[in-house]
């Protein structure tokens, strides 16, 4: 008999919400609207999020770096890995989750043409093992990265212009050596990259390990960082962890990509916050909506009610009654809000928003944004967003469902209900 | 009939079911004063960005070779003459208050060491005496002084990064290092200040030293990179580019300078500023459209009801076009109660903000910086001319657009429905 | 007849419906009703007694025949020619729903004279004298939900008249009121009829009012049964 009740209930409180079908509608689409906008936003801050964060680490950073517990952020020549840095990173490469492990060494030197000059970081890697960490190389425009044991140097397109130098060229290189003295030497040009990146475009040189090593006065074995690719950027910290915890007692520091860029996970706890507001706002306004639509629809139905309520219905199964058409108003409107939602939530995952004619990009803590902004779809962000749609209505229509559960059946037959 | 009189029975009409009114009113009023606080933050943080990118950069406008922007580094300066008619052009300007000031620099890379490290940096030779009140570094001096001393060895000020990578405080000697010609210049100088910018690029990259000491470095004296210019806030900031870059063109001979805005200077500042503006339009006309579908929703339900009295209405002789006005008016006015408590407690939140800053630290970390320019946690609300007016002219028109099919179906009622039973 | 006919018409037809379901609620009526005549159009449900009122009252208009009201031909009038002969020389007193709710008294009685575009003295002065003659004096304020029954029917009578019309449509005006005040209305109304002349029409079929009338048109199926 209760089974039968309930589905009687959801059957009545379903056909109640037709009786007004454009009010239904309309009320429909305007929570539709709004859950929309923030499936939207949520999609967007997330994509970007992704991309900044991918970009950020892949290009240079890597997920994880290792250095000498001293090496941050003064970055001193001097302080070099403990232990053989090459050999470290071959080792690292056992695990399972690191990807990639490339040694580095790395100072700021100036680098110079004929009469001009520039302020630049020298990077000596391992060609090969940075492959597999970063993705600087792919930026190659002409030429290629310096080959292990070649007197060369790759720089960015902005340095390039800057001392007027073209492959094949040569430069100078002056910087301080570990053994005290400056050392200089002349290089050619073998790769000319571009990352959009001014900075790096502008003032890196990348050189190969034992050539680096050279100009510095290092040993082969003295390494500055190793750079490693995990699985993903969000296992970093695990994976610097376990690390961290072989290494310990080693003097050396693990860092993941949250700690060396805080920037970067900034601004991802940063836009968390934003979004508690955006969901309050739009959370509000549904709320409003419902509450208004459903005291229209209440008062209507009073002398109804108040027949229900004669024939011996329980206050508590009146509130039933409306919150069950308040739950259906909100499940319309999540159907509405997906099929206006569902296309053009696709296209800015796929194709983005092409922000091209009003800007070429722009940076957020140093790492690039757009001009395509591309979307995620953070399914459970959806689901929640959803949930809370409709847990907002409920409560907003308790107050009706509450009036409509005091109609007084008495008040009927003296014709006072309308 | 009279408007006066239509009016009166609109605003009665909306006071029959006073709940329902104010329950729309205030839908509206929450997105109105929303779209007014989340502008007034808005603008207040671009103008703050605008402001904190031209005293670290190069000013409102600048004065710089015409080829200067093709290269990264800085080895193309302005001519001796240029420069001089320049400075003339800018100090008239200064005269009559279109400026607030000027300041000429001179930039260059080197490497910078102390005895226990060294670093790539880059140096701004510029002016004591012109750079404070204009530009950021003398205001963000945290130890000691800017380019003061009247010690042999020339001073300089750098960022606190910088400092405590090189391991030197006030009064330590460091030496700087750079490219005169074909040979590579250095010369000692005493750390007379620290600053700290918040952003880690400067304070760990950038030196300040005295714009006659680096000529000197450099083997080139009256070499100046560029002219900054300073103004009063950035809105008059295209006037102002016009009116130096015309009296620049006719004072020199020759080939022109550039005479860069802010804008094209600094494109990506500028473009961010635009985008971000249009994400918040974007955001609160959808808040808005959803209100606005809430009060065509309540017109309407008081049109459905009362579809005997406009068949009265009908029948005692008043036009369609009377009853269409009539439903029309309603619905302003409902927006105009909404749009008034929204406008009133937004204005008076965005005064409030203009005057005490809203601190959102706590949403926002310290660090942060888009497009080049550090973000401020602190934000004082500020309204760009004009906005006002537009949300005004928007909310209007929402509120015309919500009335039209309410309206019209009651114009179109059955005057015979007032006879049925 | 000296005067012209207050109301005349000549094969009137209504049609409701389509296809199958076609019907005559006014079916081929002609008739004249004299100035001044206190007439009242009688019949079960369904004879078409409203629909014809709302000819007369140019409130629809027929599918065939013609209408003269006042020697003008209504049913060659424009919507806006309708609307403007239904505000200078109609009167209209329904059953319910006759007042404006967010209006006074006063400001329900003039309404017709601020559609005519008269000046607030020259109102004002009218509609007091109208009030005092059919006794609502002291009820100028009060809104429709604060009068009674019969109060609110004496105020749509006000208005009706005030604008001084040629012809006042009553659509079964007694209808929800108790017998007591359903017969002062009708003295009410009889009394302008006599002082004023102004023609009056009732659709009815309350038997108190077609006992006043002068004279009763008797509708059956949309067809004159009879007429004296």
């Amino acid at each position: 008999m209760r089974r039968g009740f309930d589905l009687t209930l959801l059957r009545i409180g379903w056909r109640n919400l037709w009786r007004n079908p454009r009010r239904t509608a309309i009320t429909a689409l305007a929570m539709a609207l709004g859950t929309v906008m923030l499936s939207f936003v949520l999609s967007i801050m997330a994509g970007m999020q992704r991309d900044m964060i991918n970009q950020g680490t892949e290009l240079l950073l890597g997920h994880i770096q290792i250095h000498q517990k001293d090496y941050r952020p003064d970055r001193s020549i001097f302080d070099v890995l403990p232990e053989d840095g090459r050999a470290l990173a071959a080792r690292l490469l056992d695990r399972d989750a690191v990807l990639g492990a490339a040694p580095r060494v790395s100072a700021y030197g100036l680098m110079s043409s004929g009469n001009k000059s520039l302020g630049v970081e020298i990077f000596g890697t391992d060609r090969g093992a940075e492959a597999r960490v970063t993705s600087l190389e792919r930026k190659l425009q002409a030429g290629h990265f310096p080959a292990r044991g070649e007197r060369a140097v790759a720089l960015g397109t902005l340095a390039a212009a800057t001392l007027g130098v073209e492959l094949g060229d040569e430069i100078v290189l002056i910087t301080q050596a570990a053994d005290g003295s400056l050392g200089n030497d002349l290089y050619a040009v073998a790769g000319v990259f571009r990352t959009g990146l001014d900075i790096v475009d502008g003032a890196m040189a990348i050189l190969d390990l034992e050539v680096a090593q050279e100009l510095l006065a290092l040993s082969p074995r003295q390494i500055h960082e190793i750079a490693i690719r995990a699985t993903s950027p969000a296992d970093a910290i695990s994976v610097a962890e376990s690390i961290e915890s072989e290494l310990a007692g080693t003097g050396v520091e693990v860092a993941p990509w949250q700690e060396l860029a805080p920037e970067l996970s900034s601004w991802v706890a940063m836009s968390d916050s934003w979004l508690w507001i955006l969901y309050a706002i739009v959370f509000a306004l549904a709320a409003i909506s419902v509450l208004n639509t459903m005291l229209m629809a209440v008062f209507e139905r009073m002398r109804e009610f108040g027949v229900l309520a004669a024939l011996g219905m329980k206050p508590i199964a009146i509130v039933a009654l409306v919150v069950v058409e308040i739950a259906a108003l909100a499940v319309v409107s999540l159907i509405v809000a997906i099929a206006i939602g569902a296309p053009l939530l696709r296209h800015v995952v796929g194709a983005g928003i092409d922000l091209s004619s009003l800007t070429g990009g722009f940076s957020l803590s140093g790492v690039a944004v757009g001009p395509i902004i591309r979307g995620d779809w953070v399914w459970r962000q959806f689901a929640v967003a959803g949930l809370l749609l409709i847990l907002c209505a409920v409560v907003a229509g308790l107050h009706p469902a509450a009036r409509a559960a005091r109609a007084d059946p008495a008040r009927l037959t003296r014709g006072e209900l309308r | 009939m009279s408007t006066a009189h239509l009016m009166r029975m609109s605003w009665r009409n909306l006071w029959r079911h006073p709940r329902r009114t104010a329950l729309t009113a205030l839908a509206f009023a929450i997105g109105v004063f929303l779209l007014i606080v989340s502008l007034g933050l808005g603008d207040g943080m671009h103008e703050k960005m605008i402001e904190t990118g031209v005293r670290l950069g190069s000013g409102h406008v600048v004065v710089e070779p015409a080829d200067a922007r093709k290269t990264f580094g800085d080895l193309h300066y302005l001519s001796a003459a240029t420069a001089a008619a320049a400075e003339g052009v800018l100090a008239q300007a200064e005269i009559h208050g279109q400026v607030r000031g000027s300041a000429p620099r001179l930039l260059a890379s080197g490497l910078i060491s102390s005895a226990s490290n060294s670093t790539g940096v880059q140096i701004i030779g510029g002016v004591p005496a012109r750079e404070r009140g204009v530009a950021l570094l003398p205001d963000r001096i945290t130890r000691g002084e800017f380019l003061a001393g009247d010690d042999r060895t020339p001073p300089a000020a750098i960022g606190a990064g910088l400092a405590d990578k090189l391991g030197v405080d006030i009064g330590s000697k460091v030496v700087l290092m750079t490219q005169a010609g074909t040979e590579i210049q250095s010369q000692l100088l005493r750390v007379r200040g620290i600053f700290s910018t918040g952003m880690g690029e400067v304070d760990r990259r950038v030196v300040a030293v005295r714009l006659e000491d680096l000529q000197a470095m450099i083997q080139n004296p009256g070499a100046i990179s560029h002219l900054a210019v300073f103004l009063d806030g950035s809105e008059r900031t295209a006037v102002v580019r016009d009116a130096i870059a015309h009296q620049l063109g006719e004072a020199i001979a020759g080939q022109a300078p550039s005479v860069l805005s802010w804008r094209q200077a600094m494109p990506e500042l500028a473009q961010f500023i635009v985008v971000d503006d249009a994400g918040n339009y974007l955001f609160n006309g959808v808040l808005l459209i959803m209100v606005s579908l809430g009060v065509l929703n309540t017109i309407l339900m008081a049109v459905l009801e009362r579809r005997r009295e406009f068949s009265l209405l009908l029948a005692l002789g008043m036009r369609p076009r009377e009853i269409t006005t009539m439903v029309i008016i309603e619905s302003m006015l409902l927006t105009a109660l909404g749009v008034g408590t929204g406008l009133a407690t937004g204005w008076a939140t965005h005064r409030y903000f203009a005057a005490y800053g809203l601190d959102l630290s706590s949403l926002m970390d310290q660090s942060f910086s888009v497009a080049g320019v550090p973000i401020d946690a602190l934000v004082y609300s500020y309204l760009y001319p004009g906005r006002i007016e537009w949300t005004l002219a928007f909310v209007a028109l929402l509120g015309l657009a919500a009335s039209i099919y309410p309206a019209v179906r009651a114009a179109r009622t059955d005057p015979t429905e007032a006879t049925r039973g | 007849m000296s005067t012209p006919p207050a109301v005349k018409t000549e094969s009137l037809r209504k049609i409701y419906g389509s296809g199958d379901q076609r019907v005559a609620a006014v079916d081929g009526i002609s008739l004249e009703i004299a100035t001044g005549e206190f007439a009242a159009i009688a019949g079960p449900s369904g004879s078409g007694k409203t629909t014809l009122l709302n000819l007369i009252g140019a409130l629809d208009t027929p599918d065939e025949g013609r209408i003269w009201v006042d020697e003008v031909e209504i049913t060659s009038l424009s919507r806006a020619g309708r609307a403007n002969l239904r505000r200078d020389r109609l009167g209209f007193i329904f059953q319910s729903y006759n007042l404006i709710p967010v209006l006074s008294a006063l400001e329900n009685a003039e309404f017709v004279l601020l559609l005519q575009g008269v000046d607030a003295e020259d109102r004002q002065r009218r509609v007091r004298a109208v009030f005092r003659k059919i006794g609502l004096e002291g009820l100028e304020n009060r809104r429709p939900h604060q009068l009674s029954g019969g109060q609110q029917q004496r105020v749509a009578i006000a208005r009706a008249i005030v604008a001084e019309p040629a012809l006042v449509l009553a659509d079964e005006p007694t209808a929800n009121l108790d017998s007591a005040t359903g017969a002062a209305l009708l003295d009410v109304m009889q009394d302008l009829n006599r002082d004023l002349g102004t023609t009056f029409i009732f659709s009815t079929h309350d038997p108190r009012v077609m006992e006043r009338a002068s004279r009763l048109i008797r509708l059956v199926d949309g067809a004159i049964d009879s007429d004296q």
